[in-house]
C-alpha cells in the first residue's frame, strides 16, 4: 500500500480525522488517557512503521461504515469483480468480497487575512463491496468546511481535482433502481419520510412537511401516489431505534447518502435491508 | 356549535356586511383545526387581508383561536413552532439539496424568517376537522 506508506503526516492525520473520535479512541489511544482527536490522529499519523501502516488501514477499513458517507449502488446480470483500482488511487486493501481504496483528492484553497492561495491533499477513503447482484461504492465524505484545517483563518475551497462523479464514471456500470426495497421497508414501517422529490406522470412533485412530519402517517394518499411512482432524493427517518436517525437517498438512482458519524454495523444493516427487500 | 357562533359573532363585528354566505359557513368549518394562516381565513371569507387578521386576532382574544409563530428555513420550509418567538428553540435544523444529497445543517433561529399561523383552541367548543356546522 505504496500511497499510505508514502504519505505525509499530516496526509495520513487527516485521513484519521475522517472518523469519530469514539472509534479513534477505541484503535489509537492507550487506556487510562483522554487525549483530543488531533492529538490521537497527529500521534497515530506520525509513525510509519510497516505495522503501523497496516493498523491505519486495517482501522479505515473496519470503520468507514460509521463516517458521513455517499453510497452508490450498481447493479449487473453475471459476475461482478471488484476493480482493481479507482480514479487516482488504488487498492489498499482486498478482502475477497470487498476492498478498500485510497484515492489522492487535492483541494484549491483560497485564505484570507490575508489573501492568499494553497492547496489541501486528502486521502480519500473509498470501500467497494459485492452483494449478490449488486456492487456498493461507499464514498466518506470530505469536509466541506476547510478553515479547522488553518486555524479557523477564512478559507474557501475553489476547486477540486477529483470528484465522486469522476470516480463512479470509472465503475462502468448500471446505477440500480432501489425503490422496491426502499418502498418495502417504508411499507412495513421501518422508514417514514418528511421531504421527498417524485414523479408524477407529467410534473416532477416535492413534499416537504412541516417540522419533518411523516407523509405516510399526515398525507396518506400522497404515500399512496408516491408509493406508486419513481422516487428521487428523498430524506427517510428511521423508525425504530439506530444511531442513524435519518438517511437521504434517491432511490431511482441507486444513491444513499449518511449525512453523520454512526455506530459500527448501522449503514450496513440500512443498505442491506433495502438491497434483500429490492 | 358554540365555536361556530362566536366565531360568527366576530366576524360580524369585523366585517358587518355582507353576511356570511351558508356556504362561508361550510368553508369555514372545514378549516384545518390544527393549522390555518390567515390566507386561508381570508380567501373563504373574501375579505382583505387585513380584515382577516382582524378576525383572526379577535378570535385570539375571545379564546376562539390560539395564535403560533413557526420557522421558516430557507428553502421554505417549516423547522419549528411554539407560542411566541421566544418560545423557539435557539436553533433548527434546516435542510438544503446539494446534488442527489439532502444535507442537514444547524441554522440560528435569529436569522430566519417566522410566520404566524393560528388553530383552534383545544379547549374550546370545538368542531371536529371535515365535519360541516
Amino acid at each position: 500500500m505504496p500511497i499510505l506508506q508514502q504519505a505525509s503526516t499530516d496526509d495520513r492525520k487527516r485521513l484519521l480525522e475522517l472518523f469519530p473520535v469514539t472509534n479513534l479512541r477505541h484503535d489509537f489511544q492507550a487506556k487510562g488517557t483522554r487525549a483530543t482527536k488531533e492529538e490521537i490522529c497527529f500521534a497515530a499519523a506520525g509513525d510509519n512503521s510497516a505495522q503501523q501502516i497496516a493498523k491505519v488501514a486495517k482501522f479505515v477499513d473496519d470503520h468507514l461504515c460509521c463516517c458521513k458517507q455517499h453510497v452508490y449502488v450498481f447493479s449487473q446480470d453475471g459476475a461482478i469483480a471488484l476493480p482493481n483500482d479507482v480514479a487516482d488511487g488504488e487498492k489498499v486493501l482486498d478482502g475477497g468480497r470487498h476492498a478498500l481504496y485510497l484515492s489522492r483528492a487535492k483541494y484549491s484553497v483560497v485564505l484570507r487575512d490575508p489573501l492568499e492561495e494553497t492547496t489541501l491533499e486528502f486521502l480519500w477513503p473509498i470501500r467497494i463491496e459485492i452483494h449478490g447482484q449488486y456492487l456498493v461504492l461507499r464514498c466518506v465524505v470530505l469536509e466541506k468546511n476547510v478553515t479547522s484545517y488553518f486555524d479557523e483563518r477564512p478559507a474557501y475551497v475553489a476547486g477540486k481535482t477529483l470528484t465522486e462523479k469522476t470516480i463512479l464514471a470509472g465503475i462502468g456500470m448500471n446505477q440500480a433502481d432501489l425503490n422496491k426495497g426502499i418502498k418495502k421497508l417504508w411499507a412495513d414501517g421501518f422508514l417514514e419520510s418528511s421531504r421527498s422529490n417524485f414523479k408524477k406522470p407529467f410534473s416532477l412533485s416535492s413534499e416537504t412537511m412541516d417540522e419533518a412530519k411523516g407523509i405516510k402517517e399526515h398525507y396518506p394518499e400522497v404515500y399512496a401516489i408516491m408509493q406508486e411512482s419513481p422516487l428521487y432524493t428523498t430524506l427517510f427517518q428511521v423508525a425504530e431505534k439506530n444511531s442513524v436517525a435519518e438517511f437521504s437517498a434517491d432511490p431511482s438512482h441507486g444513491i444513499i447518502g449518511f449525512g453523520s458519524y454512526s455506530e459500527k454495523g448501522d449503514t450496513d444493516g440500512i443498505i442491506e435491508k433495502i438491497i434483500s427487500n429490492n | 356549535m358554540e365555536l361556530l357562533k362566536k366565531l360568527f359573532q366576530i366576524i360580524s363585528k369585523v366585517v358587518p356586511a355582507p353576511a356570511l354566505s351558508e356556504r362561508e359557513a361550510l368553508e369555514l368549518a372545514r378549516l384545518n383545526p390544527e393549522k390555518f394562516y390567515v390566507e386561508n381565513v381570508r380567501s373563504i371569507l373574501g375579505v382583505s387581508h387585513k380584515s382577516a387578521k382582524r378576525i383572526c386576532e379577535t378570535a385570539v382574544r375571545q379564546g376562539v383561536f390560539e395564535r403560533r409563530i413557526e420557522v421558516i428555513c430557507p428553502d421554505g420550509s417549516v423547522a419549528a413552532s411554539a407560542e411566541s418567538e421566544a418560545g423557539l428553540p435557539q436553533t433548527v435544523r434546516c435542510v438544503h439539496q446539494e446534488e442527489q444529497h439532502f444535507e442537514m445543517e444547524e441554522v440560528p433561529t435569529a436569522e430566519l424568517e417566522k410566520t404566524v399561523f393560528y388553530r383552534l383552541k383545544h379547549d374550546a367548543d370545538s368542531i371536529p376537522y371535515g365535519q360541516t356546522a
